[in-house]
């Protein structure tokens, strides 16, 4: 992979910040990545320790290793839990990101060619500028010189969000009237709302026989549940969610915590039991629709990875299609099998240079024994001068022979 | 493009920013003189510059690192080695410069380059590197930058209990310190030469 086939994908970095209007935007920025793969969020989950990462890169991370990333607190991937709202956060960052981009480094062109007329007159005017820009009248010069198009930027700005608060107000009437929000009714027995479907289906049998609806939170009437429009913790949240889902195709207004309805019937995979055997795994891989070629310890990586993508792809705003899932899998596996054959040819390297570096280092001790073999000889000679002169004292002192023999031996030893 | 592959080049591009894009780099000040690829074709194989920091005998001292980075990265550490040239090609690196030029790299302070680490916790044959985060502690919350900073670190804060070198850190453990220092200005004297 070469640095110049990358030298035209941009490369978006919090540091980009550092030349506009606003450089403090650039800690807004990193606060949207993941410290794991450094870009922005996709489906980001908090771990039990507060932590937040792409589903995807914690989930893989804790594969290799089950601690947190940043304080290396022991979690588990059954604690992951998704949060919805930061991915609606992540998503209206990056969708915007190029235009406030432009409009803070545009407004930044403006003023640098103010400020540099200003210095060149008096740095100290530089300061006294600042203060102006809260005076209304300097405002107002100031604002004409960003030009036009700023201008009418901001006022399209303004009636655009004035659009959106009224469409805002009449999506609530609208909430208010609808027929599903009147669709809740009151149950004869217990005097709770719910959907009618609700109460003819398996609540009224219930209550009649006097078994409380543990699942069902009461909600004291319809109205309000409709005033707050989103709540996201009433139960009837899926049926309003749906609603709004439909109309967020048309304006993107409320509905930012909701996943499509189908996400929620979805289960997550278990984890691999890694005691799993070869034929009910090659089973369990067909039923996802992927391939059960190669040997086991393929097929465990693959089953391991594919249940990281599709438990990660449950924790998006906005997940994929199960097919799109399987084509990420088979791509990773490209990929993997490439640096697989790279780190092989890489090994097969680092094994001819061990080669070679095992016979230099023979070689070189070589080379060293002849260089010092008289220096080794003389030494020799010295200690076999010294042993003898020692045996031949302790043969003086007394048991002589023992002592001769042990000095022979030593001798020979050192020869 | 791989996730490997992404994040090396956001790392890339955030390291070039930080130590070219402004004059006072902040990096620079903290010892890292430079962090990129070997080459332009491959993204695996990166070299940093680091400069000793000060008040330890490493100051005014460049020293060369080499990174080789795995597939599997971040979720895997990257090997980090200190470059140690073999005695004959430090000679002729030396040899280049003028006699005068090893007279003034003898007196300092100027900035040259090292070809040996002498350390209590490097290797001084291969150059391995014993640190924490590098092997158990890694976690791929770090970055290849922060990595190198830690390298920095462990220059002005040697670890006598884990050595790699056996003599320096016995002296360390004597608590001779100025046996310690005068033996890795030294080596430092010994094989550098000045960087071009």
């Amino acid at each position: 992979m070469s640095l110049i086939k990358y030298s035209k994908i941009s490369v978006e970095d919090p540091s980009d910040w550092s030349g506009t209007m606003m450089p403090s935007v650039s800690t807004l920025d990193s606060m949207l990545r993941c410290q794991i793969c450094k870009g922005f969020l996709r489906a980001p989950v908090v771990t039990s320790c507060g932590h937040i990462f792409c589903s995807i890169c914690i989930r893989e991370a804790l594969t290799t290793k089950g601690k947190c990333p940043l304080c290396q607190e022991e979690i588990f991937e059954s604690g992951l839990r998704k949060v919805l709202l930061l991915d609606g956060v992540v998503d209206w960052f990056k969708k915007h990101r190029a235009e406030l981009f432009s409009n803070l480094k545009r407004a930044e062109v403006i003023s640098d060619s103010q400020e540099e007329s200003s210095e060149r007159v008096l740095p100290s005017e530089k300061s006294s500028n600042v203060i102006d820009l809260t005076k209304d009248s300097s405002f107002n010069i100031t604002a004409s010189n960003y030009g036009k198009s700023t201008v009418e930027q901001q006022t399209l700005d303004i009636s655009h969000i004035s659009k959106q608060s009224t469409q805002q107000v009449s999506t609530a009437s609208a909430l208010e009237t609808s027929p599903d929000a009147d669709m809740l009714v009151q149950c004869p027995v217990c005097s709770k709302y719910m959907t009618i479907e609700k109460l003819q289906g398996s609540h009224i049998d219930k209550c009649l026989k006097g078994q409380s609806d543990k699942d069902y939170k009461p909600q004291s009437s319809p109205r309000k549940s409709s005033n707050k429009g989103t709540g996201l913790h009433l139960r009837n949240d899926f049926e309003i969610g749906r609603l709004l889902h439909s109309k967020k195709r048309k304006h993107e207004n409320g509905s930012f915590q909701l996943q499509p309805g189908i996400q929620k019937k979805k289960q997550r995979i278990p984890n691999l039991d890694v005691m799993i055997p070869t034929n009910r795994l090659r089973e369990k891989l067909n039923l996802y629709g992927l391939s059960t070629g190669g040997p086991r310890q393929k097929l465990e990586a693959r089953m391991k990875q594919y249940i990281n993508l599709y438990n990660a792809n449950l924790d998006a705003l906005h997940p994929v299609d199960d097919r799109v899932l399987i084509g990420r899998l088979s791509r990773w596996e490209s990929l993997v099998e490439i640096s697989e054959r790279q780190d092989d040819k890489a090994r097969d390297n680092g094994k001819s240079n061990s080669i070679d570096a095992i016979q230099n280092a023979k070689q070189n001790a070589h080379s060293w024994k002849v260089k010092y073999r008289s220096s080794y000889k003389e030494l020799i000679e010295r200690a076999k001068a010294s042993v003898t002169k020692l045996s031949k004292d302790g043969a003086a002192d007394n048991n002589a022979l023992s002592a001769e023999k042990g000095g022979d031996e030593e001798a020979k030893r050192e020869a | 493009m791989n996730s490997t592959e992404k994040r090396l080049l956001k790392e890339y591009r955030n390291v070039q920013r930080e130590l070219h894009g402004t004059k006072n780099s902040s990096l620079r000040k903290s010892g890292l003189l430079e962090l990129k690829p070997k080459s332009q074709s491959d993204m695996y194989e990166w070299s940093a510059t680091i400069e000793g920091p000060d008040s330890t005998p490493y100051e005014n001292t460049a020293f060369d690192l080499n990174i080789k980075i795995p597939r599997s990265y971040p979720l895997e550490p990257p090997e980090i080695y200190f470059v140690v040239l073999s005695d004959e090609t430090i000679r002729k690196l030396q040899g280049r410069s003028s006699k005068k030029d090893v007279e003034v790299l003898k007196k300092a302070p100027i900035t040259h380059k090292c070809f040996k680490m002498p350390h209590p916790n490097v290797n001084f044959n291969t150059g391995e590197i014993c640190l924490d985060i590098l092997k158990k502690r890694w976690s791929p919350a770090w970055t290849l930058q922060s990595a190198i900073l830690a390298i920095v670190v462990l220059l002005s804060n040697p670890e006598p209990s884990s050595p790699l070198n056996v003599d320096l850190a016995n002296l360390l453990r004597c608590e001779d310190e100025t046996a310690y220092k005068a033996l890795i200005r030294f080596y430092i004297e010994e094989y550098s030469a000045i960087s071009t």
